[in-house]
């Protein structure tokens, strides 16, 4: 007799993405564009993320955070120091941030005030990594890959699934770059060998350059410009 | 590191599709751009379903390589490092495998009553 085989074909992250589906259709109804965030930790996603919130209200694009640490508020407080909205989501050590803890995030969000329907940017900023939030759709738009000068060109070569799965890739600290050595050309090689024709913004926290425009990208056309 | 949630994932669906019946194997299709390991799914396997009916059972990683279409030379390829074809070194956006992250079947124990 031989054993019984119990056909399944069900993908394993089947029901986070069932919620990231409800999400973009909640984002879509709403007319907000949300933007996921990802990149190793120091790469300078909250200090990008301060620069680009300060930016959003001077050309008044409403921009909403919501930001994904293991432990700690200490980048939401920074973040709310913009005044925007912000909320932190701790995930006790794990280690990306998933569909269900999105959703009930922008519930609280919205319970406090902040409804997404007013909004025209939601940034998701995930927890540092490279490697998990790869396979976790969070319902965004656009995700977007960012790098730091100071990492090594050659990063997206040694985590192509993320850079493969961005839609947009965002250098940052380039204010720095000639200083530690930065080899740009190689940087764009490696990103073109990965993630080929997406755009690439170099930006810098520091002196401001590229947030504009990585700004324009995030809201698309039809948005307050710069 | 987030095999254990995927495998807590994995074990969740099979616990629900077999519906009490004894499992000896699940059988998972893990692409090689899918961002997970598939020596660490397996050890987590064994943690996480200490104490679950899926206790004892094998979880089968079947690694499923990465294939893109390469424009140029209008043929499926198995790309060199990134997505560069190895024939004409073209850059191939249009992945063709490697993002599986399926479960494909479970195999039940027999037991005397699957045999009645």
């Amino acid at each position: 007799m031989s054993p019984r085989i119990v056909e399944l074909r069900r993908g394993v992250l089947e029901k986070n993405d069932q919620i990231a589906a409800s999400l973009r259709d909640r984002f879509g109804t709403a007319g907000v564009r949300v933007a996921n965030w990802v990149s190793s930790p120091g790469t300078g996603k909250t200090a990008l993320l301060e620069r680009l919130l300060v930016r959003a209200q001077q050309q008044g694009v409403r921009a909403a955070v919501l930001v994904g640490d293991c432990a700690t508020d200490n980048d939401a407080r920074r973040l709310a120091a913009t005044g925007a909205p912000v909320r932190q989501i701790v995930t006790e050590g794990m280690c990306h941030l998933e569909a269900d803890m999105v959703t009930s995030h922008i519930d609280a969000l919205e319970a406090g005030g902040t409804h997404l329907a007013g909004l025209d940017l939601l940034v998701l900023e995930n927890v540092g990594n490279l490697v998990c939030p790869t396979s976790y759709d969070l319902g965004e738009g656009l995700r977007v890959a960012l790098l730091s000068v100071t990492e090594g060109e050659d990063k997206p070569l040694k985590y192509p699934a993320l850079f493969a799965s961005a839609d947009v890739v965002v250098l940052t600290k380039v204010d720095i770059a000639e200083a530690v050595e930065f080899d740009s050309a190689a940087a764009a090689s490696a990103i073109a060998a990965v993630a080929p024709g997406r755009p690439v913004v170099a930006t810098s926290a520091r002196t401001g350059v590229g947030v504009a425009e990585l700004l324009s990208l995030l809201v698309g056309p039809g948005q307050p410009g710069p | 590191m987030h095999e254990v949630s995927i495998a807590e994932a994995i074990a969740r669906t099979v616990v629900e599709a077999v519906d009490g019946q004894s499992v000896e194997s699940v059988e998972v299709e893990v692409g090689a751009l899918s961002g997970v390991v598939g020596s660490a799914l397996e050890f987590a396997w064994d943690v996480v379903t200490t104490d679950t009916p899926l206790a004892g059972s094998v979880l089968v990683v079947v690694c499923v390589a990465t294939t893109v279409h390469c424009v140029t030379c209008d043929e499926v390829v198995t790309p060199d490092l990134g997505l560069l074809c190895p024939s004409c070194g073209e850059l191939c956006a249009d992945v063709r495998s490697g993002r599986e992250l399926e479960i494909t079947s479970a195999r039940l124990r027999e037991t005397a009553a699957s045999e009645a």
